[in-house]
């Protein structure tokens, strides 16, 4: 039999629809549970269940959370969860990891905006592997692509995006210069 | 789950606390398919955006206006197959150059909007000052007209829901942690052109 803090870290979907292994569904031990806590539930207002659930999560994971967050550097906002898709699975500030973290930073990093706390060099963390490409196999990808790898950079044409990566990323100027200077040192 | 069906809660007045009309006149647009769904976060009830996330490298799109443009609307549409809500908005394009022309032509072409608008009505502590229209299908151009006898000869473009494909919910309320924090996400999604 799963204790209420096992229950409730996991996901909302999951509590909703889950069932221990003697019959009884996960719901039920969450609301009888908050119906100790706070008083009376509205059974006939299924639109509540999941607000109930939240603040069940609130009381008791916050401990959790807070030693946790002792040492993580990226801490989602309070409420935040990200589903994780084709799966049941999904994140929040119970079961995220700084790795994870920058794993779903590298897939989108316009999901910064979901955290509340992260260091100040995420960026770097979370594209890292892009910005290690040369500009000749920069050169060579389609507009599109170098936009996704660099969402960040503004431009119309591929021209001004490249000129824009350049003034954004200037160690990638440097193999420029060093390209640009080749041919002449050949002709001497 | 069933549907909650019944009336739960009262509407009780605001003090001091005056409703107004009219919108702001920069209103923004986004691809409705370039919104991160999967990331972006609504409330339970799904009439709130608390975090509104483009997929990676997309931007949304300022569209400004003047005088009572840009304007927004909301109506119930009660269909054979449950209720939706039909969102609409219209704005009038100032300047009409090549660039705008090519912007329209590539929009009225089964193109999908979702728009933020900034109201004049912000509640009683700026929690209603960005709302958000068609978050679900988004809305289609529905008509480009131009009057050279009308409106100083602007452009009017109205944008609406397309019958079928109504919103499952009325317009939502968009508040990040904080006023400021949502205007500081927008401002963070604006697409600003190369110098």
């Amino acid at each position: 039999m799963l204790s209420l803090i096992e229950i409730l870290e996991k996901p909302n979907s999951e509590i909703l629809k889950g069932v221990e292994e003697n019959g009884k569904r996960y719901l039920a031990t969450v609301l009888a549970q908050y119906q100790k806590d706070f008083g009376s539930i509205c059974a006939s207002c299924p639109s509540k269940v999941e607000g109930y659930i939240n603040k069940m999560k609130r009381k008791y994971l916050t401990e959790k959370i807070e030693v946790m967050a002792v040492d993580q550097k990226f801490i989602l906002k309070n409420g935040v969860v990200i589903p994780i898709h084709g799966t049941s699975m999904s994140y929040s500030q119970s079961n995220i990891t700084d790795e994870i973290a920058i794993e779903i930073l590298k897939g989108n990093p316009n999901a910064i905006g979901l955290f509340e706390k992260y260091p100040s060099d995420w960026k770097v963390k979370a594209i890292s592997e892009q910005v290690s490409l040369t500009i000749e196999e920069i050169e060579v990808l389609s507009l599109a692509t170098i936009r996704k790898i660099f969402p960040g950079i503004s431009g119309k044409t591929k021209e001004q995006v490249l000129s824009a990566i350049l003034e954004a990323h200037p160690e990638l100027r440097k193999q420029v210069e060093i390209e640009t200077i080749e041919p002449s040192l050949k002709e001497i | 789950m069933a549907c909650e069906k019944n009336i739960t809660d009262n509407f009780i007045r605001k003090c001091a606390y005056k409703p107004k009309s009219g919108l702001e006149n920069t209103l923004y647009l986004a691809n409705t398919k370039e919104i991160d769904k999967a990331l972006s976060q609504l409330s339970t009830s799904k009439l709130m955006v608390t975090d509104f996330i483009m997929v990676t490298g997309k931007k949304i799109y300022k569209a400004e206006g003047a005088g009572k443009f840009p304007s927004g609307k909301s109506e119930l549409v009660k269909g054979d197959n449950g209720v939706g809500w039909k969102h609409a908005a219209s704005l009038r394009i100032l300047y009409y150059g090549e660039d705008e022309r090519e912007q329209i032509q590539q929009m009225v072409e089964d193109g999908r909007f979702t728009v933020i608008i900034e109201k004049k009505d912000t509640g009683t502590a700026g929690e209603l000052t960005y709302e958000v229209l068609g978050w679900e299908s988004g809305l289609s151009v529905t008509s480009v007209t131009w009057d050279s006898a009308a409106n100083d000869g602007v452009v009017l473009l109205e944008l609406a829901t397309e019958a079928g494909e109504e919103e499952g919910t009325d317009r939502k309320i968009y508040v990040d942690t904080s006023l400021a924090a949502t205007t500081a996400a927008i401002a963070a999604m604006v697409y600003t052109p190369a110098p």
